[in-house]
């Protein structure tokens, strides 16, 4: 931290903030082309059958509806809704438009277009659908065993996998601990429902306006759906109110594409929340079972585990998500023998989903749950039990046979614990009494930044500065809505030394911005961040040149700060250029504009990390939970924008404390979804919310811009584990069956009393 | 779509009109934070709302002759500030203050929430403790007292008539010797919907240290409040102790077992209902208690 920058490590209010809080900002919902159709959805309300027959009669007398689909209409091709680029790895395509059979209540049969909302909801509720039941699969279990009914022809196992590396030589008197913890079904619940628009014109080109994380994603599924060509579809990003990864998955692009090309005029799609809730993705429950041997000492010898992912009726995203479940444990703990068998399994129930970590917050939980366990038998604190075994800085993942970089957990480990003052509470909390106990937990959590070592990780972007030394970068961002565009003002300003103000960046439209694979994998400070810097470095060389040549100076004899380049001390006269005076210039003189391309490959993928300590306190009579302290730590290599990284621990504690606690989206045995609004689906609300402290640890290890580190995800990972142990340290009990709601806490509490 | 037709009356004798023009699915509108949500789900498809925000008699809150006259419109704001109800009926201010988010709060009534008849609706069994009564007219100008008990008929059910509404509900004032209390579960602190709830008023003797004339509402446990009256005789006259509260726990462990056997909620209700009761002995009782909570 010896650097001394302008901007970087600032705070600046995330872009267009101001717009967002006043109104002024168009969202996908107030978006109304002249001639636009409003698409109103049938859901199954089953969870497995076949649709025979559409009666539409009573639907089509509606006044105002132009057409009704389903997929006695419509093409029976399949696609995928995580697909990036074509024929990409464990993307099966196997998600119809309107289904011919349903495989989950809630999946899309019908749809009705018309000229105002009101007849095209009218005129749903009027759909008289007849099913023919299948028996329904609703638990991986069921899935696995019932060889008859197969929710794909494949059979009902979607992948499953071994890795393995080291060998298996554990010392005689090793202690071994097994657990199990299931993680259960969320939602996203961004504020903004999903929504989309997409109209096809005269000419034949498709335009589609939509909250994604990924438009050249978008683009590439619509094109091989529809057999278009690349240049004839148009994907444009628009405001996003939060996503979380709901809106990563392109699930309503093909279907309000296809409806638009049908009827040629724009067409809306706009949700509302049950359908959120029901039909669009659910981050996915996962069982985990693991098995370790730690010596005496506490160093691990061996670590197994095993996971079964439920998929819900299609693969999606759900192949990769469950193989990266392998991939989070060998980044925090050294292990010298590790073995991972995992399985993802179709079920008749809602689709998973890419989500906040995908993957980390779900085997780490159950990692650092276990953790917690391990150090109980050994009678170790269990701060100290991890400090045998978390990985140092440029450990090797033998997993996927990258260095880790600086990673710095044991860092977040020891500072955090301090400034919690953890020891202390560990052992004070453990001998209170009374109906409110409290209890302290803490967990650690490791993710990646960026796709390097498995996938495509590319970023293009121009920058170009203005006749008045303004600056115009030219980006596939997908801010949504943890700070992207200013990230990137800030690290450009830093660069060319000048205010972000003075910088506007563009969003991802696929017709004039340029090629990235999409805003999420946290690659997006890192990578898009890293790229940023070194645009903003080519043009700074730029600058330089052609204020070397207006000056007749060598570059070398020049200097640049605060908007002007100068002649350095030591030279003859001083001669100072402001950055208007050298763009003007450079065109009306040198007939050359101040701009440029540039493209980045990622050349490495270090983990991030964080560290999170919790207090809850247990109401021991109603088993009532409230978490009320919290610290999170984050090794996160440089702070770009701190006010908005805080921002981004304090949402993720909020997420992480509703998953260990409340959050469920729960299916009853008849394969329906119970809880479809917010008044049964309970999110943390701000009376339940601890003052969040955050701690940042800062290195510049790496090569992310200034040395920066991904944040958004890695924050929301440790949260879940940190919540539980705390419980679990209250109470003195083991839970791990997610989220701990106050029936399951009073069941075990009733229970450790029985033992006595 | 079919669109509601909708009346605004200024006075109650406009107000009796409109009621005259009520059909079977005409629904009265208050604050609307049921009846909105409940329309825009399609489940409730009226065909005239009756908006009883021009009524202005309907939201004073006032004292007379022993009782306590709270007009139907009184939003859940209104009670936490009205002084009179802050003196005497503390435990409604309790519960009014435990209800929804400051926004629910501001646009809920107290008519609302019986008119609703939800089995958890928080004013509810405050009203049962105190023997409100509440006044209901009807078109041709008649009015009528009946107690909660019988305009709440089940769950989501009252007996109103299409052509009535009710105007107040009046509360008999207890004398000064009178402690009551609210007290709710639900899953979170704030914005919830009570798992359980409980009003609880007693008369203390403060020589004797003992309390009698109790009086126990409970709500959430089956299709509607009740008055738990088997718990209140069990209580009448003990002294107040520890034991007291731990018998009060065990008794309405025992009630909602009879109330709801069999139920999926029961072995969770079962248990957590004593929790409530020791929260609402702390509460009436606080020097007999360390006072713990959650925020300390
Ligand atoms: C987010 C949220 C949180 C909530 N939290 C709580 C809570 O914690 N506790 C709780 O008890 N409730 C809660 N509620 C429910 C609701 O706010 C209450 O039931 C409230 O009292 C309803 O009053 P209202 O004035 O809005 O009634 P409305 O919605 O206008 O009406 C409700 C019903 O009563 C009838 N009605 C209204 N007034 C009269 C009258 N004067 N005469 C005859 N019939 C009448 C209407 O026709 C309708 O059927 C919550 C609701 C929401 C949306």
């Amino acid at each position: 931290m010896s650097k001394e920058f302008r901007y970087v490590g600032g705070t600046f209010p995330c872009d267009q903030a101001l717009r967002k809080v006043t109104g002024d900002l168009l969202y996908g919902c107030d978006m109304k082309p002249a001639e636009m159709l409003y698409a109103k959805l049938l859901l199954s309300p089953i969870p497995h059958g076949i649709v025979k027959r559409i009666d539409t009669a009573g639907a089509e007398k509606v006044p105002g509806v132009v057409k009704i689909f389903s997929h006695f209409n419509a093409p029976h091709k399949m696609f995928n809704s995580c697909r990036i680029i074509p024929g990409q790895k464990f993307c099966i395509e196997d998600e119809p438009l309107f289904a011919a059979r349903v495989k989950f209540a809630g999946e899309r049969v019908a749809a009705v277009v018309a000229d105002s909302l009101a007849a095209a909801r009218e005129a749903v509720s009027l759909l008289d659908v007849e099913y023919e039941e299948l028996p329904a699969l609703l638990t991986t279990e069921e899935a696995l065993n019932n060889k008859a009914v197969k929710i794909q022809p494949g059979g009902n196992l979607a992948d499953q996998y071994e890795i393995e590396v080291g060998d298996s030589a554990p010392a005689a008197d090793c202690l071994v601990v097994e657990s199990v913890t299931q993680t259960q079904r969320t939602h996203h619940a961004a504020i903004e429902p999903h929504v989309c628009l997409a109209h096809y014109d005269g000419s034949g080109k498709l335009t589609v306006w939509t909250p994604t994380q990924g438009v050249f994603g978008v683009r590439s599924v619509l094109a091989e759906f529809f057999n278009l060509s690349y240049s004839k579809i148009r994907v444009i990003k628009i405001p996003i109110g939060g996503s979380f990864g709901g809106k990563q998955e392109y699930l309503f692009e093909p279907v309000t594409s296809f409806m638009a090309m049908e009827t040629r005029r724009p067409v809306k799609l706009m949700l509302d929340r049950e359908e959120c809730i029901i039909q669009t993705r659910v981050r996915p429950a996962v069982r985990v079972k693991i098995k370790t041997a730690v010596s005496r000492s506490g160093e691990l010898q061996e670590f197994i585990a095993d996971t079964t992912l439920d998929a819900g009726a299609f693969t999606g995203s759900a192949v990769d998500y469950s193989r990266t479940l392998a991939t989070k444990a060998p980044k925090l703990y050294r292990i010298p023998h590790y073995k991972h068998t995992g399985r993802a399994v179709y079920t008749n129930t809602v689709k998973s989903g890419g989500a906040r970590g995908w993957g980390a917050p779900e085997i780490i939980t159950a990692v650092e749950v276990h953790m917690d366990q391990v150090a109980k038998r050994l009678q170790m604190d269990p701060l100290e039990f991890r400090l045998h075994n978390l990985v140092y800085p440029y450990d090797r993942d033998p997993v996927l046979n990258l260095s880790l970089g600086d990673a710095r957990v044991r860092e977040c480990l020891e500072k955090g614990a301090e400034a919690f003052h953890w020891k202390e509470r560990f052992h004070r909390h453990a001998q209170e009494g009374g109906r409110y106990r409290r209890g302290v937990g803490l967990a650690c959590g490791a993710h990646k930044n960026g796709m390097y070592g498995g996938f495509v990780d590319c970023t293009s972007m121009t920058l170009r500065m203005n006749e008045d030394g303004s600056l115009n970068l030219n980006a596939s961002l997908h801010d949504v809505g943890c700070g992207t565009a200013t990230a990137m003002k800030i690290i450009v300003a830093e660069v060319l030394d000048l205010e972000p103000d003075l910088i506007t960046v563009t969003e991802a439209d696929t017709e004039l911005t340029g090629y990235d694979p999409g805003c999420y994998g946290s690659r997006v400070i890192y990578n898009v961040g890293a790229c940023a810097k070194e645009t903003a470095e080519k043009l700074k060389d730029k600058i330089m040149e052609s204020a070397a040549f207006i000056l007749q100076k060598p570059k070398e004899y020049l200097c640049m700060a605060e908007g002007h380049v100068f002649t350095m001390e030591g030279t003859d006269e001083r001669r100072v250029l402001s950055y208007k005076e050298i763009a003007e210039r450079a065109i009306r003189e040198n007939y050359t504009d101040l701009g440029v391309a540039h493209t980045y490959y990622s050349p490495s993928n270090p983990g991030s990390y964080s560290v999170q300590f919790a207090e809850a306190t247990v109401d021991t009579m109603t088993g009532l939970t409230r978490v009320t302290d919290f610290l999170a730590v984050g090794d996160v290599g440089r702070a770009l924008n701190r006010g908005m990284i805080e921002g981004q621990f304090q949402g993720a504690v909020q997420m992480g404390i509703g998953y260990a606690l409340c959050e469920e989206v729960k299916i009853n045995d008849r394969g329906k979804p119970v809880n479809n609004g917010f008044k049964k689906y309970h999110l943390v609300n701000a009376p339940d919310m601890p003052d969040v402290k955050v701690l940042l640890i800062e290195h510049e290890g790496d090569d992310g811009p200034f040395g920066a580190k991904s944040v958004g995800e890695i924050s929301a990972v440790p949260t879940a584990g940190a919540v539980i142990n705390a419980v679990n340290h209250a109470l003195g009990t083991s839970l791990s069956d997610m989220p701990l709601t106050p029936e399951k806490v009073l069941a075990a509490i009733k229970q450790t009393e029985d033992q006595g | 779509m079919r669109e509601a037709a909708m009346l605004t009356p200024n006075n109650l004798s406009e107000l009796r009109e409109a009621l005259g023009q009520a059909t079977p699915p005409s629904k009265i509108l208050a604050g609307g934070t049921d009846l909105v949500l409940a329309i825009h789900q399609g489940r409730c498809k009226p065909d005239l709302l009756i908006d009883l925000s021009g009524v202005e008699e309907l939201k004073i809150i006032k004292l007379t002759e022993g009782r306590i006259h709270i007009g139907a419109m009184a939003t859940f704001t209104q009670l936490m500030d009205n002084q009179l109800i802050k003196g005497s009926l503390p435990c409604l201010r309790e519960a009014a203050s435990l209800i929804g988010s400051n926004q629910i709060r501001s646009a809920g009534t107290i008519g609302g929430n019986i008119g609703n008849a939800s089995p958890a609706g928080d004013t509810i069994p405050v009203l049962l403790a105190f023997d409100a009564v509440v006044r209901v007219l009807d078109s041709s100008g008649q009015a009528v007292e009946q107690s909660i008990d019988q305009v709440i008929s089940g769950a989501g059910r009252t007996s109103l008539r299409r052509d009535q509404v009710i105007t107040e509900i009046i509360i008999p004032l207890l004398g000064e010797h009178y402690r009551s209390t609210f007290v709710k579960i639900g899953s979170r602190t704030a914005v919830t919907i009570a798992k359980l709830n409980m009003a609880l008023a007693v008369k203390y003797d403060e020589t004797a240290k003992s309390i009698s004339d109790v009086r126990v509402g409970l709500g959430a446990i089956g299709t509607k409040a009740f008055r738990e009256r088997q718990v209140e005789e069990i209580l009448n006259g003990r002294r107040v102790d520890q034991c007291l509260a731990d018998t009060l726990a065990e008794e309405l462990s025992a009630a909602v077992q009879r109330a709801i056997p069999g139920r999926y909620s029961l072995p969770y209700k079962r248990e957590a209902v004593k929790g409530l009761a020791q929260s609402a002995f702390a509460n009436l009782f606080p020097k007999l208690y360390g006072g713990v909570s959650f925020t300390t």
